[in-house]
C-alpha cells in the first residue's frame, strides 16, 4: 500500500510535498519486475453457478475499508443538482444485487437462447481494472491511481466524491457514499460529495501473498489471477476450447479482467439487466483515445513556436537588409 | 529599438489563456453542478472528454506562444534591451509551471505511462495552484495595466 494519508496530514503537508515531488517526478514505463508484474484475471463464465460466495467474501474482507459516515449528511448546494448518496443504513448496506459503496462485486445473470439452445450464464461484475484507466487519468485530484501491478484504486483520503470517475468510466463502476472524506474538511456544502468506492482487487491481500477474496473462496474456481501475458494466453486457449468469446482484452483499450463465455457478449448484453450499479457488457471504445490524439498537438506546439520565431527573425533580417540597401 | 509584440500574438495568448483556464476549472465536476453547462452554448463544458480535449488544445497553443516568445527574445537579443517587470516575471513563472505540469499530465494519459499516487497528487495540485495564481496575477496586471517588459534604456534615463 502506498503511504497512508490522513485527511489532515494531506491538507497540511500536501502543498509542500507537491513542490518537492513535482521537481523529482519523471514518468516511467511500467516496471518489468516480476514482483510488480501487471496482473490480470480470467473468469471462465461456464463455471459460475451464482452461489454468491465471492460476493460475501468480498464484503467480509473489505469491511474495514467501507465508509462510516458520522453525523448528519451535509446540506448540499445546490440541492436540486447535488444529490446525497447514502448507502450506510443497515438495510442499504445489505444490498448485494448491484454495485454500491458497500458491495464492490455482484453477480449478473443472463438467460436466453443462442444457436437454438437455452443458456444461463452468470457473470461476476466489478471494476475491470483498465490498463489506461480514464478514472485515474481524468481524476482532477489524483485520487484514482494505477499501481505497478495494474490494480486501479481510489484513495479514500484524497477522493472528493465528485463522481467524475464514474462519469468517464465506460462501465460507470465507482459508487459514491456521501458524508465522508476530505471534502468535509474543506467546503462540505459547495465542493465534493463524499468518496467513490469500487473493487481494489484486494491489493492488501495480494501484497501479503494471498489471493483476492473472490478468487480464494470460489468453490467452482471460476477465476484465476496471474501475469497479463500468461492470462491472455490462457483466455485464448479456453475460448478456443469452448468455441467461445472473450470480453475485456480490447475493450476500453484493454483491461485486466478477461471474461470467457460460450455465448457472445452482445447476446449476453441484451439478456442482462442494466442500469445504476449494473454495468453493461457491450462495446467499449478506448475512452482515452481522443485525449491522447490531442497529445500530438502538444508535441507539435514547441516545434511550431521555434519555427515561427526563426521565420519571424529571418523575415525581419531580410526587411532590415532591404531597408539598409534602400 | 526592441521588437514590439505583434497584436495577433497578444490576442492568441489571451484567447488561449481564457479557454485553458475555463476548461481547466471544467476538469473538476463544477460546471454540471453550478449550471454553467445549462447555459445555452456551454453544454459541451459539462462533457469531461470534450473539456479535456479543448483544454489540451488551448494548452498546446499557449505552449507554442510561450516557446515563440522565448525564442524571439533570444534571437532578437531582447535581454539586453528589455527586462521583465515584476508581474511579468510572476506570469512567466506560473505560466511555465502550469505548462510543465500540464505536459506531464498529458504524458501520464498515454498508455503504458503510470505515475505513483503521490506524484499524481503533486502534479495535479501544482498544476491547479500555478494556474490559479497565473489567473490572479494576470487579472491584477490587466487591471493595473502592468506590462510584461520594460525598456532598459527608458529605465536608465528615468533614473
Amino acid at each position: 500500500m502506498p503511504t497512508r494519508l490522513s485527511r489532515r496530514s494531506f491538507i497540511k503537508g500536501g502543498l509542500i510535498t507537491a513542490g518537492a515531488l513535482a521537481a523529482a517526478g519523471v514518468p516511467s514505463p511500467r516496471p518489468a519486475l516480476a514482483a510488480d508484474a501487471e496482473l490480470c484475471t480470467l473468469l471462465d463464465l461456464q463455471k459460475c453457478i451464482a452461489c454468491g460466495a465471492c460476493v460475501e467474501a468480498c464484503r467480509e474482507v473489505n469491511e474495514a475499508k467501507f465508509p462510516e459516515p458520522e453525523g448528519p449528511m451535509p446540506d448540499m448546494i445546490p440541492r436540486n443538482k447535488v444529490k446525497i448518496s447514502d448507502w450506510s443504513s443497515e438495510e442499504k448496506r445489505d444490498v448485494d444485487d448491484r454495485l454500491t459503496p458497500y458491495n464492490w462485486l455482484f453477480i449478473q445473470s443472463a438467460y436466453g437462447e443462442y444457436n437454438g439452445e437455452a443458456f444461463e450464464i452468470n457473470i461476476p461484475r466489478r471494476c475491470m481494472h483498465c490498463r489506461n484507466a480514464p478514472c485515474s487519468n481524468l481524476c482532477p485530484f489524483g485520487a484514482a491511481f494505477i499501481q505497478g501491478d495494474g490494480i486501479v484504486r481510489i484513495h479514500p483520503d484524497v477522493c472528493m466524491g465528485g463522481a467524475k470517475c464514474k462519469a468517464v468510466c465506460p462501465w460507470h463502476i465507482p459508487e459514491r457514499q456521501s458524508g465522508v472524506g476530505l471534502h468535509l474538511d474543506l467546503l462540505p456544502q459547495y465542493a465534493g460529495n463524499g468518496v467513490m468506492y469500487k473493487c481494489d482487487r484486494c491489493y492488501n491481500r495480494l501484497k501479503e501473498g494471498e489471493l483476492p477474496a473472490c478468487i480464494d473462496v470460489c468453490p467452482e474456481e471460476v477465476q484465476e489471477i496471474g501475469p497479463r501475458e500468461e492470462i491472455i494466453e490462457k483466455a485464448h486457449k479456453l475460448a478456443e476450447e469452448m468455441d467461445g468469446y472473450i470480453y475485456g482484452e480490447n475493450e476500453n483499450g484493454g483491461t485486466n479482467t478477461l471474461y470467457v463465455s460460450p455465448v457472445p457478449f452482445d447476446v449476453l448484453n441484451k439478456a442482462i439487466e442494466k442500469g445504476p450499479g449494473s454495468p453493461h457488457l457491450g462495446a467499449a471504445d478506448d475512452a482515452m483515445a481522443s485525449a491522447n490524439n490531442m497529445a500530438l498537438a502538444m508535441a507539435i506546439a514547441p516545434v511550431a513556436g521555434v519555427v515561427g520565431a526563426f521565420f519571424h527573425f529571418m523575415r525581419l533580417g531580410t526587411s532590415d537588409q532591404r531597408r539598409k540597401g534602400a | 529599438m526592441p521588437a514590439k509584440t505583434h497584436p495577433l500574438q497578444k490576442i492568441l495568448y489571451g484567447l488561449a489563456l481564457i479557454v485553458a483556464l475555463f476548461t481547466g476549472f471544467g476538469n473538476m465536476p463544477l460546471y454540471g453542478r453550478y449550471y454553467i453547462a445549462d447555459v445555452p452554448g456551454f453544454g459541451w463544458s459539462g462533457d469531461f472528454f470534450i473539456n479535456v480535449n479543448v483544454h489540451i488544445l488551448a494548452g498546446s497553443l499557449l505552449l507554442a506562444i510561450a516557446v515563440y516568445a522565448f525564442m524571439n527574445s533570444i534571437l532578437h537579443g531582447e535581454g539586453r534591451k528589455q527586462r521583465l517587470t515584476f508581474t511579468g516575471r510572476l506570469r512567466v513563472f506560473f505560466l511555465v509551471l502550469s505548462l510543465l505540469t500540464g505536459i506531464l499530465m498529458v504524458i501520464k494519459n498515454l498508455p503504458e505511462i503510470r505515475f505513483p499516487l503521490e506524484m499524481l497528487i503533486a502534479f495535479n495540485f501544482a498544476h491547479m495552484g500555478a494556474a490559479v495564481l497565473l489567473l490572479i496575477v494576470s487579472l491584477l496586471a490587466l487591471i493595473l495595466q502592468r506590462p510584461w517588459k520594460n525598456n532598459r534604456y527608458a529605465l536608465r534615463n528615468r533614473r
